[in-house]
């Protein structure tokens, strides 16, 4: 198995993993993940060697997954062909924790917080991806091995490199800085800065050291598709159930009798086809999602309930820690990570404490758990506050749930896709007075001035 | 208790000619599926064309009688007199043609009650939000629905129940494989090859059509419509609907150009047939080749993992592995609202036993049920489904073994614990021509709705075809053993043939030559053999080469010889019951809908029986008017149905209760807790109205015993004070 190498002391280590399977956002992907780890030790050796515990971490997941296979809590899928990488099945042991799982989280989210449950369908025309972005920008960079044809994601690569080199501990200290730096941005750089750092550090194709191709491009990881017989209706198959949530909202509004806020859920399956699947379950090309939606005025993220949970006390690690070196997650009270602004709202706190309490409830270590805010440039610009709970295992610390708040994004989106206005009303109980701006461009005098251009000058005026 | 009223449309008592394609869950490669023969009552509605028509001529003679007599200016009187006699012969012509009508659109589909039935529900659903068509801003994409969450609520009442029915009352092993299916896979299965409707494109605008749906739509057209059709005609275009679906894409081509249908609406010229594969296509990873396909069915995931699962059981036979999974299917031009759709819920399992010993344990647990089943012959001969008592169809060899028989039990029990009429439910035996060359034999649950019949449920002994195509393509043997007590003697038949003198006579062709001898079974070696003995040479028919092959002597040996086996290695057959769980639940759903007039009686209300097992929601309840008082005390209950698992709802808005009485009645709540006072409340069932009087203590329990049917209404009815408001209900 091509195991990305790890942090490795379990406790300071933070993962610079891929993000967690289930719960990247577009922007999400792009971003980078800090590097804050002290500098370990290292054999004086240029070459990889794995380090004695990484070789422990390795033969303990070893004796997991074969344990797992062995029984049939999980195997790889259509295995009489060789199988594909990044299917599996779930045996008969693993379907029943799936489905204790998937209740106990009905019980914890849907039941407990009264929310409307949904199903909607995984075929998705194109037009709902265009609105959401993702046909756009729901892509990896991959480089291709020119000899052998393989596929490579092309930060995965540059990111091995960098930690690999990082080991070597007759590296300039600036060399290592530079690194560090790199590690960092890696998922925010372009092709081009990609495609730069491979050639500068003459980064090749793993085990067989072929060349590889230059630039990186951009693929998709939607499955694409093609709906109905004619051949000219392009689907996907969703890489999230959410924007089906989204494109329902105002039937699920009215029948909320037109109150915020309301939550809806979905547990189902979602697809990703992606370059190269690793790390066995934790990156599928396959997988259930499980999400809430939860509309809330702008205005007003109070949470009633939050009373409930600001007593927790618990790993989190707030962005502002993140950006200082050496410092770790640390076990805070969440009723103080609200008060002191930490946390953006009390709705997001206390999501981010029924998670803590619905994986702990599972069975989750509360040691090897954190909740891990998403650092600036990570976050979409149009999110107020990210936080990730992340679980430690063999793989480093895994993104296992987002909790996210995305601001009215992705009901703006598909308003202005659809046409259909995705809006709450609060009646006022008495009319109020507004001051209101009132923009109104002067065609007659524009034309002239801009000819074809008119348009966009005048939509950009009017946009306040 | 009152009785149920009757539903709202008028039951069939004729088979429907509307009948679905087959549905393809089960009838896999399944390509076959003819509805059964129509059996419209041949001979009246024969004699009534014969006579229409022979009025016809007797009126069009007498027209022209009169025409001819005007003509020739006869006599006034005479005229007057055929005039009349032309009226008479009219009156008996359009006298014949009611008739004619009448009786077609009883048994046809015609039935404009029907379609305002459905309307009604379909319209209750979609405002409910039980399902809705998705991406509805974007206008939608056809045959794509999204569950809202009563249709969550529901459907995740029926895969419990289903879980509960199936797999843990018989043991099975639930699995979970991917919908991302290699190309492989379904190449094996024959999916990429076979799994094809035939489709013809408008030549203008190419719009796509399913021929077959075209031509049957054309020819129930005529049928309804045309009762100037001679006899001979409409016999004619019924049995073109009972054969048509196993049409060659020529034969379906033919009778398009013969009829002249043209494309609805445009009416332009339509292409000949081609077959379209049902499956969407994808491509796995980035380099573009891997093709995927979504699976069409869950069966193959777990046929995959035969061996694993095998061993996993202990190499045990008979067992069972079931799998509920989303399905794909892109549907050339999905109708039928949630009966025909590209997206949807299979719950399958698949029962591997020995061919040799498929009797059931529990059958008898079964075996005294009585049902409505169409065997096949039945279906040839012109009958309708009868009651059967389901231990003498199996020992009559109606039903083929115990297995088969003691699912189709199961499989009844299941449908009439979720509220399936059980009036409207019967088992289909699949016609010799509809089941695949294998299969051993079909059963189709079928439940009636307005749009027909509709296979809901099919069940299948497929014998080892599925094991068998997996084995040859992958090289992996799908087998069991079974270890014998003691070795036994068998005799085995030995065939081998003499590659070197074979390659001399039939070169190239010498591999299927050799194929085909080594295939041969018993009875047909032995007939070779003695042949060979006697006359030296025999003809030998090669079905890969498609040609018949001359064998010498020398070419071939066989013998029988003594071996002693210590196990027999054998490739298990499968029998395979297949739910299409929101056809179960569409049809569910217009079993259950009904409407009554609201208590001022200027409104029809709706309600849905739903029995309490699949309600998406158990109770509502209610404070009887807006005081903190009552809202407590709501609230206190609400905690308590909470704790015992009973879902439920709090309506604390000031609207009147029988409002909030219909409101729930629409949603199918069975129980209504309602809080009048702060030592005890009512609880209202939804079907009879009626009401108890409860302490505020015991109503949740007494909520939760009913809703899981640890007591019933009648129960509730007897061991509590009864309440009559006139005030409130409605």
């Amino acid at each position: 198995m091509e195991a990305p190498e790890q942090s490795l002391c379990p406790e300071k280590s933070l993962a610079v993993e891929d993000q967690g399977l289930a719960v990247r956002t577009l922007d999400d992907s792009q971003a980078a993940k800090p590097e804050i780890n002290a500098t370990i030790e290292l054999p004086n050796k240029l070459k990889v060697e794995k380090s004695a515990v990484e070789k422990e971490r390795e033969a303990f997941r070893q004796a997991v997954v074969k344990t797992l296979e062995h029984r049939l809590f999980f195997h790889k899928s259509f295995d009489i062909y060789k199988g594909v990488a990044g299917l599996y099945d779930f045996g008969p042991l693993g379907r029943d924790v799936e489905l204790n799982v998937l209740s106990l989280w009905r019980k914890y989210f849907v039941n407990e917080e009264d929310m409307l449950e949904v199903a909607c369908t995984a075929l998705t025309p194109e037009v709902v991806f265009n609105a959401s972005g993702h046909v756009k920008k729901f892509t990896d960079l991959m480089v291709k091995d020119l000899v052998d044809g393989n596929f490579h994601r092309a930060d995965h690569l540059v990111k091995d490199y960098c930690e690999n080199r990082k080991k070597d501990p007759t590296i300039s200290a600036e060399n290592a800085a530079e690194l560090d730096h790199v590690i960092s941005l890696v998922e925010d750089l372009s092709a081009e800065e990609l495609g730069a750092k491979i050639k500068e550090y003459g980064i090749t194709a793993p085990v067989t050291k072929n060349p590889l191709s230059h630039p990186p491009l951009p693929f998709n990881l939607m499955f694409q598709t093609s709906v109905g017989p004619t051949g000219s209706s392009i689907g996907y198959l969703r890489p999230e159930t959410a924007q089906g949530i989204f494109n329902n909202f105002k039937k699920y509004y009215n029948e909320n009798g037109q109150k915020l806020p309301f939550a809806v859920a979905q547990v189902g399956r979602v697809f990703r086809n992606e370059i190269s699947p690793r790390q066995g379950l934790l990156r599928t090309r396959e997988f259930t999602l499980a999400e809430v939606e939860h509309f809330v005025d702008p205005e007003n993220k109070s949470h009633p309930k939050f009373p409930h949970v600001a007593k927790l006390e618990f790993l989190m690690f707030p962005r502002e820690e993140q950006e200082k070196t050496g410092q770790s997650a640390k076990k805070l009270r969440l009723g103080e990570a609200v008060a002191k602004g930490i946390v953006n709202s009390e709705t997001l706190g206390y999501f981010i404490g029924r998670v803590y309490l619905f994986l702990t409830r599972l069975g989750i270590d509360k040691e090897r758990l954190r909740f891990r805010q998403h650092l600036a440039n990570e976050m979409a610009h149009y999110a107020a506050d990210c936080w990730d709970a992340e679980i430690e295992c063999s793989y480093g610390w895994i993104e296992c749930v987002g909790i996210a708040d995305r601001s009215d994004y992705d009901l703006r989106a598909h308003s202005d896709k659809s046409g259909v206005a995705l809006v709450a009303q609060e009646k006022l109980v008495e009319p109020k007075e507004v001051e209101k701006l009132v923009i109104k461009p002067v065609r007659k005098e524009l034309g002239p001035a801009f000819k074809g251009n008119q348009e966009n000058v005048a939509e950009a005026l009017e946009v306040d | 208790m009152r009785i149920f009223s009757t539903l709202v449309f008028p039951r069939r008592q004729q088979q429907q000619i509307f009948n679905l394609r087959q549905f393809q869950t089960t009838t896999i490669l399944r390509k076959p599926i003819s509805i059964a023969p129509i059996q419209i009552p041949m001979d009246a509605e024969q004699s009534l064309r014969q006579s229409l028509s022979e009025k016809s001529s007797s009126v069009e003679a007498q027209g022209n009688a009169v025409r001819a007599l005007k003509a020739s200016r006869a006599a006034k009187p005479e005229i007057d007199a055929a005039i009349e006699q032309l009226n008479k012969l009219k009156l008996e012509k359009s006298a014949v043609e009611k008739e004619l009508q009448s009786i077609i659109s009883s048994s046809g589909n015609g039935s404009l009650n029907r379609e305002a039935f459905r309307k009604a529900v379909v319209n209750t659903l979609e405002r409910r939000l039980f399902y809705i068509p998705s991406f509805k801003i974007y206008s939608g994409v056809a045959g794509l629905f999204d569950y809202g969450p009563p249709g969550c609520a529901i459907k995740s009442n029926v895969l419990s129940f289903w879980r509960q029915h199936f797999i843990l009352e018989e043991n099975m092993l639930e699995v979970d494989c991917p919908c991302v299916t290699p190309e492989v896979v379904l190449k094996a299965s024959g999916h990429v090859d076979k799994f094809t409707d035939l489709m013809v494109k408008d030549e203008k605008t190419g719009t796509c059509y399913r021929a077959d749906h075209l031509l049957k739509d054309y020819c129930t057209d005529k049928l309804e419509k045309d009762l100037t059709i001679s006899a001979e005609n409409a016999a004619e275009l019924k049995d073109v609907l009972a054969v048509m679906e196993d049409f060659s894409p020529e034969q379906l081509g033919a009778k398009i150009k013969e009829y002249g249908i043209t494309a609805p609406d445009t009416k332009n010229p339509l292409s000949d047939p081609y077959p379209f594969n049902l499956m969407f296509q994808t491509s796995i990873g980035p380099s573009g080749l891997i093709p995927g396909y979504m699976r069409p069915e869950t069966a193959q995931g777990i046929f995959v993992n035969f061996k694993d699962l095998y061993y996993y059981n202990g190499k045990k036979l008979p067992f069972a592995a079931a799998q509920i999974g989303q399905a794909f299917r892109n549907e050339i031009s999905p109708r039928q609202g949630l009966l025909r759709v590209r997206e949807f819920t299979l719950a399958e399992i698949e029962h591997f036993v020995d061919p040799e010993n498929k009797s059931h344990p529990k059958f008898s647990d079964v075996a005294k049920l009585e049902f409505l089943m169409f065997p096949r012959e039945e279906q040839m001969s012109g009958q309708s489904a009868k009651k059967l008592c389901l231990g003498e169809a199996v020992s009559k060899g109606t039903v083929n073994n115990e297995t088969l028989g003691y699912f189709i039990g199961r499989v009844y029990l299941f449908l009439t614990r979720l509220g399936i009429d059980k009036e409207r439910l019967r088992f289909r035996q699949h016609l010799a021509n509809e089941m695949a060359h294998y299969a051993a034999d079909c059963w189709d649950a079928e439940i009636e709705s307005s749009y027909g019949w509709i296979e809901c449920v099919g069940i299948a002994d497929r014998s080892a075809y599925d094991l068998r195509a997996h084995s040859d393509k992958s090289g992996v043997p799908l087998v069991a053993e079974e270890k014998f007590a003691e070795p036994k003697e068998v005799e085995k038949l030995v065939i081998t043939p003499v590659k070197k003198e074979l390659g001399l006579a039939f070169k190239g062709n010498q591999k299927n030559v050799v194929e085909s001898l080594e295939a041969m079974n018993e009875e047909e070696a032995m007939e070779m053999k003695a042949s060979l003995e006697s006359k030296g040479e025999v003809e030998f028919y090669v079905c890969t080469l498609n040609k018949t092959v001359s064998i010498k002597k020398n070419m071939v040996s066989i013998s029988k010889e003594k071996k002693k086996e210590h196990q027999r290695v054998f490739t298990p057959s499968v029998i395979e019951p297949s739910f299409g769980i929101g056809r179960i639940i569409y049809c569910l759903y217009e079993h259950c809908f009904s409407t009554r007039p609201s208590k001022a009686g200027d409104e029809q209300l709706n309600l849905f029986r739903f029995p309490p097992l699949v309600a998406p929601i158990k109770c509502t309840v209610f404070p009887l008017v807006q005081n903190q008082q009552f809202e407590e005390a709501a609230k206190v209950i609400s905690k308590e149905l909470a704790s015992v698992g009973i879902s439920h709802k709090i309506d604390i808005t000031g609207t009147s209760i029988g409002k909030r009485y219909a409101r729930t009645d629409e949603l199918g709540v069975p129980f209504a807790i309602t809080v009048d006072s702060d030592a005890s409340v009512t609880i209202r069932e939804r079907d009879s109205k009626d009401q108890v009087r409860v302490s505020l203590k015991e109503a949740a329990s007494v909520v939760s015993s009913v809703s899981e049917g640890k007591m019933t209404w009648q129960d509730v009815w007897a061991s509590f004070p009864h309440h009559s408001s006139a005030a409130a209900d409605e």
